[in-house]
């Protein structure tokens, strides 16, 4: 493998990182070509002995990932970085990406919980304010009769259905933030077991 | 070597070649492939982990007659972890050649636990 095939793996490994820190690591590899050139080797001795640049690529980007996610709390970083982990074969699967499910089943249904609030006061609201639009077979059974009451009780659960929806967030990003820390652990002592394959 | 071996002493082979003197990639990954077998590659990723945790920090320097390259050189911080992980690292070896050795003479000489005697 030569040089601007070694780098063109990498960078395809590289894809979903920020475009300076690819540029950051693009740089950091011509360089050692370019020196190890000058020391008198070939290019594909170097390349040989760099190892394999798609193995390079998934710890370069798993590590920005999890950076990402445990910066940011973003759910779609930690995949991504679960993914890559066990692309490199360090994770079991299920190890990476059974809590990460159940979490997210979770805090799913805390957000169609508070999603269903806000629907059925729109639809209470709607029926408060056009009575005459009521289809035929719905019953309508809310504890006043006073227009002014059933409007400010639509509002209510139209209000405490969003609260639910935004607070799921919160326990969201907490979680996300908790598995990278503990991706980051487990990482900080298995990729320095990756100075030695191949 | 075995890979378990290595894998713990990594980070420390390359603090304490930093703490004695400034290295570029190269020169790292060359000092450090004498000593052990590894995938030169792998040196890297292991740099920007360091750099980004606050142990390294770099700077380019013009060479002459090459193009500029960058060069490491340790944080404060760094100078701590170094410390701590090369200590680490003698008490491991201290204990395990002990245990190594005659246990009896060890447990007579040195105990490891020194309540049980």
């Amino acid at each position: 493998m030569d040089k601007s095939e070694f780098l063109e793996r990498l960078n395809s490994g590289l894809k979903d990182l920020p475009e300076n820190e690819k540029q950051e690591i693009t740089a950091d590899y011509e360089e050692h070509f370019a020196a190890g050139a000058e020391a008198g080797r070939k290019e594909a001795e170097i390349s040989a002995a760099l190892g394999d640049p798609d193995k390079i690529g998934k710890q370069l980007l798993s590590a920005s990932l999890i950076e990402t996610a445990e910066k940011t709390g973003s759910l779609s970083a930690l995949c991504r970085a679960a993914l890559a982990i066990i692309g490199l074969g360090l994770f079991n699967f299920l190890i990476a990406l059974a809590p990460i499910i159940i979490a997210a089943s979770l805090i799913l249904v805390i957000l169609v919980c508070g999603l269903s609030f806000v629907f059925g006061g729109v639809v209470a609201l709607v029926v408060s304010l056009v009575p005459s639009i009521t289809p035929a077979d719905m019953i309508v059974v809310m504890p006043s009769d006073s227009p002014l009451a059933r409007i400010a009780l639509s509002i209510g659960f139209i209000a405490s259905g969003l609260l639910i929806s935004i607070g799921s967030i919160y326990p969201a990003r907490l979680f996300v933030r908790a598995m990278a820390r503990y991706f980051r652990m487990n990482l900080s002592v298995v990729r320095r077991a990756y100075g030695n394959e191949n | 070597m075995n890979v378990q071996f290595k894998k713990g002493v990594l980070d420390l082979c390359v603090l304490s070649l930093l703490s004695r003197r400034a290295c570029y990639g190269y020169e790292i990954v060359h000092e450090i492939s004498e000593t052990m077998e590894i995938s030169e590659g792998t040196i890297y990723p292991l740099l920007r982990r360091l750099k980004k945790d606050g142990h390294l920090e770099t700077e380019i320097r013009e060479s002459t007659g090459g193009p500029a390259r960058k060069y490491y050189h340790l944080t404060e911080s760094g100078r701590d972890l170094e410390q701590s992980l090369r200590e680490e690292w003698s008490s491991l070896v201290r204990r395990v050649s002990l245990f190594l050795g005659d246990a009896d003479e060890t447990c007579e000489h040195e105990p490891l636990n020194k309540n049980e005697r």
